[in-house]
């Protein structure tokens, strides 16, 4: 049997009175900024007179059995308040999945980490575009870019999906373009005269993975950056290309085209 | 008058393809002015783009200043037209347009002494956001216009109005006044527009004297051919905007990827 009840007669049709997507309440209002910490917070620039910028997915190319880096700091990007973590997200839905519900009393952390090879300054760019939400590495490669800004000679690496071959950033022709963490250091540097190498790469930004044409053209190129000595750099490469293959291979296969 | 004109960057980058078209057709005289900041915005960088052919393509005079990429967010000017163009390349990082647009935008009309604005938007059909008109859905256009001269103390207006609780009786829909044939009648909240709307009439100085809004209906893919549709529309409200043919430049060639097409398969790569 059928029952009705006397208030529901009077209700007008659901899209009568609501919109299909009710209106977020708040979207005039301003989203928290990130805020930005370096430790320590005296780093010392000035002993200095190289800097090598790179993304983490080439970090093989700092083989520790031969490169000893130092740590000597780090710059944090911290963004608090993530009950607004909703409208940040690249896609609706992507965190909504297992751990990666997020309280909204939790903090988001991202931490890049300075290292020192004699007077050279390493800075390692961890970049993760399905992880970290976009302001924080803006904030925070503006922090870092005024940081080694001063420096005179410098070399930086970025991933681009649109080119074929390793190139000069000044070698790139339209429609090419790069873009990520490290894009936004060289738009904050004061002086554009660093050496930028862009490398061919494929799949999303944090998890690039390289053909050996490439890595051989790489490592060529880092290995007059990073080799003290000639004899020295065949024993370079061949770690540097172990490295890329243990990394590879843990990670081609995971997924990128199935 | 002096004018901007600004691209949302929206379904399909109509509005930043048009901007392209107006731009790159007129390169002679449109001047490169500045690179803005780009905090808020996704990171991009690429060489300068142009027109195969010119002799003097956009930015033939700011490469002599030792301009050598093209950022996010770039300012052009036309002294024939007094028409600024702003050409975003990137979106807004999303939830932090409305500092954008206050700190961003609103500063550089106010800086300018921008008398009138044109805003370019575009939507797609099924959009969740766009308010669309159930009369006039099938239209490609939408068009709407907000003369500030004849409103008083618009400011007041804007007080104690952040929280939004009806779109469609917010300030913002009050003073705009959509074309009769446009597709939509009013601005959802959730649009990009309606935040830059609010922003620009709530800080507004006097020198601002109306705001027109232009936005199609387009479909994603190909979507040069909607840019010259724009185009053509907005000719009717810049007068003497486009002088001979729309020319597009060289990056539309790689809309759809400039890569070979991969012949091998190396260590899990496509090479």
């Amino acid at each position: 049997m059928l029952s009705f009840k006397q208030w529901q007669n009077d209700q007008l049709p659901r899209h009568q009175i609501d919109p299909v997507i009710q209106s977020d309440p708040y979207s005039l209002v301003d989203k928290t900024s990130p805020t930005v910490t370096l430790e320590p917070a005296n780093l010392q620039i000035s002993p200095f007179n190289h800097c090598i910028v790179l993304p983490t997915s080439l970090k093989w190319l700092l083989p520790k059995s031969i490169i000893n880096l130092v740590h000597i700091g780090e710059i944090s990007g911290t963004l608090s308040n993530m009950n607004e973590w909703d409208s940040m997200k690249p896609v609706p839905g992507m965190y909504d999945t297992e751990d990666h519900i997020i309280n909204s009393t939790e903090q988001f952390v991202i931490k890049y980490n300075l290292w020192k090879l004699q007077d050279t300054l390493i800075a390692i760019i961890d970049e993760n575009e399905v992880k970290y939400p976009a302001i924080v590495s803006n904030f925070m490669t503006r922090e870092l870019a005024q940081l080694i800004g001063g420096i005179e000679d410098m070399t930086v690496l970025v991933n681009s999906d649109r080119l074929t071959d390793l190139k000069n950033l000044s070698d790139l022709v339209p429609p090419e373009f790069i873009t990520g963490s490290i894009t936004n250091i060289l738009l904050a540097l004061p002086k554009k005269d660093a050496k930028v190498i862009v490398v061919p790469s494929e799949g999303p930004i944090g998890f690039e993975k390289y053909n050996f044409t490439v890595v051989d053209a790489l490592v060529d190129e880092m290995s007059t950056l990073l080799c003290s000595y000639p004899s020295q750099t065949d024993y370079y490469v061949t770690e540097c290309l172990k490295l890329w293959k243990l990394d590879g291979c843990t990670t081609t296969q995971g997924g990128l085209y199935i | 008058m002096s004018s901007i004109l600004i691209p949302l960057v929206s379904t399909g980058n109509v509005s930043q393809l048009c901007v392209d078209l107006v731009l790159h057709s007129g390169s002679e005289e449109f001047q490169f002015v500045k690179e803005l900041d780009s905090t808020w915005l996704h990171s991009f960088l690429g060489p300068l783009d142009f027109v195969e052919g010119t002799s003097k393509p956009l930015y033939h005079e700011s490469k002599v200043s030792g301009k050598q990429f093209t950022t996010p967010l770039e300012l052009f000017y036309s002294k024939r037209l007094n028409l600024y163009v702003l050409q975003q390349r990137s979106p807004v990082i999303a939830g932090y347009e409305n500092q954008f647009f206050k700190e961003v935008i609103v500063p550089l009309i106010k800086a300018y002494e921008i008398e009138s604005v044109i805003v370019l938007d575009s939507a797609g059909a099924l959009d969740p956001s766009v308010p669309f008109s159930s009369t006039n859905y099938q239209n490609q256009f939408a068009t709407a216009k907000c003369q500030l001269q004849s409103l008083d103390n618009i400011s007041l207006q804007f007080q104690d109005m952040l929280s939004i609780q009806d779109d469609k009786h917010s300030v913002v829909n009050k003073v705009f006044k959509f074309d009769s044939a446009s597709f939509q009648e009013s601005f959802s909240a959730d649009q990009s527009v309606f935040k830059l709307f609010h922003h620009l009439l709530c800080q507004s100085d006097r020198n601002l004297k109306s705001i027109t809004y232009l936005s199609k209906i387009v479909h994603e893919g190909d979507n040069s051919w909607d840019a010259f549709q724009v185009c053509e529309r907005l000719s009717l409200m810049i007068e003497n905007l486009i002088q001979g043919q729309l020319t597009a430049p060289v990056s539309w060639k790689g809309v759809y990827g400039a890569r070979p097409i991969a012949s091998g398969f190396d260590q899990g790569i496509y090479s």
